[in-house]
């Protein structure tokens, strides 16, 4: 990431101008405080306006309390109309150059907020609670649960260990698999788009987020419910949104230049 | 368009309407949204630590080992109710998180600022 890179070298101008986002102008509900504390306003050029607030001083750094800032002004944003949420960081170097950049692309922000209007994310995530799965793994497997008492005293890397960590892992797996195919089948017919990321942690399932309609929202959580229920007490399900479409905005690179 | 929090007809489902700690603002926020590269520049020191690559590799020695060190201490009598009970109990809030969950734990510590890995660069 070269920007960064260069960005922390450089001081951030004063009189430089943090973006969250874009929303349709007299539409928007522009809340604050905003990322280092600053007041949030809207700048308006035409249908669009962007949610702004002051950035001068220092660099920014990606800490907590400035990330849920920003989400937060795009959250409150996002009650009121449809949000383009901008990667946390933007920042441009006047007021000026705010308005310059809406001029610039104008048509193709537009089309973009219009494409989302009434949409919003839900990003899910399902985990393995690890009691349940590895008793699951050790009851459904007699060579596992065989190996395992095999190696209830065993230390270190003892081979047999190895081996059972191994067949416990590949076990694993499949069932993560086989849970991660049912819950994308059951939710993708209630969503737009999806996005599956990879598994970051062992227990992960499932990390994806889905673009719904707002109108079928209760149908996506409902069809959620059902599968938290039908694994209850073996996966655990958390659902966070509607929120803005931050994993499916996208624009074609330098598109106006 | 109110978006509320309201409950699930199970207990099973945790609901948010929006992110609300570090893990979560991290995983949704901090490597996604427009970016509008010809004209801007994003200022911010440390997301190239932060979005390490946090994949876990479940192929290794050690990843085996501690697999068979949870099975070994696994109290197989109390399956069923420690996994309704841990659910009943709110879930993800901490409770009931064994070994395997280290990872994420250290990533999404509870200090100011996300933890950070050594950058090779520079």
């Amino acid at each position: 990431m070269a920007a960064t890179d260069s960005a922390a070298q450089q001081r951030i101008a004063a009189g430089s101008i943090y973006v969250y986002g874009l929303t349709w102008s007299g539409r928007g509900d522009a809340r604050g405080p905003g990322v280092a504390d600053a007041e949030v306003k809207v700048l308006e050029h035409g249908e669009l306006a962007a949610i702004v607030s002051g950035a001068g001083g220092g660099p920014l750094r990606a800490k907590r309390r400035d990330l849920l800032r920003h989400s937060e002004v795009l959250q409150a944003a996002y009650t009121k109309a449809p949000v383009l949420p901008f990667r946390f960081g933007t920042v441009l170097d006047s007021a000026a150059a705010v308005d310059e950049l809406l001029a610039e692309r104008y048509e193709e922000l537009v089309a973009l907020l219009q494409a989302f209007e009434g949409l919003g994310e839900l990003r899910l995530r399902a985990s393995f609670l690890e009691h349940a799965i590895l008793a699951e793994i050790v009851q459904g497997d007699p060579r596992i649960a065989a190996l395992r008492d095999a190696t209830s005293t065993a230390t270190g890397a003892d081979p047999r260990r190895v081996e059972l960590g191994e067949a416990v892992a590949r076990t694993l797996a499949a069932k993560r698999a086989a849970a991660a195919d049912e819950i994308v089948a059951s939710l993708v017919g209630h969503a737009l788009e999806l996005q599956v990321e990879e598994p970051r942690e062992e227990l992960e399932v499932v990390r994806a987020s889905f673009l719904v309609e707002r109108r079928r929202l209760r149908k996506f959580e409902a069809a959620a419910d059902t599968l938290a229920t039908g694994h209850g007490g073996r996966i655990s399900f958390d659902l966070i949104g509607p929120m803005p479409p931050h994993s499916f905005v996208s624009l074609t690179p330098g598109g106006g230049a | 368009m109110a978006i509320a929090t309201h409950g699930t007809a199970s207990n099973y489902l945790q609901r948010a309407p929006s992110p609300s700690g570090l893990a979560d603002v991290v995983d949704l926020i901090l490597d996604k949204g427009l970016v509008i590269d010809a004209y801007v520049r994003v200022a911010v020191i440390g997301i190239e630590l932060i979005t390490i690559d946090a994949r876990i590799v479940i192929a290794s020695v050690d990843t085996y080992l501690r697999f068979a060190e949870a099975v070994n201490r696994l109290d197989l009598t109390q399956t069923e109710a420690a996994g309704l009970a841990e659910l009943r109990d709110g879930g993800s809030d901490g409770k009931g998180k064994g070994m395997l969950e280290g990872a994420k734990k250290a990533f999404s510590g509870d200090s100011g600022e996300p933890s950070t890995k050594p950058s090779n660069k520079d």
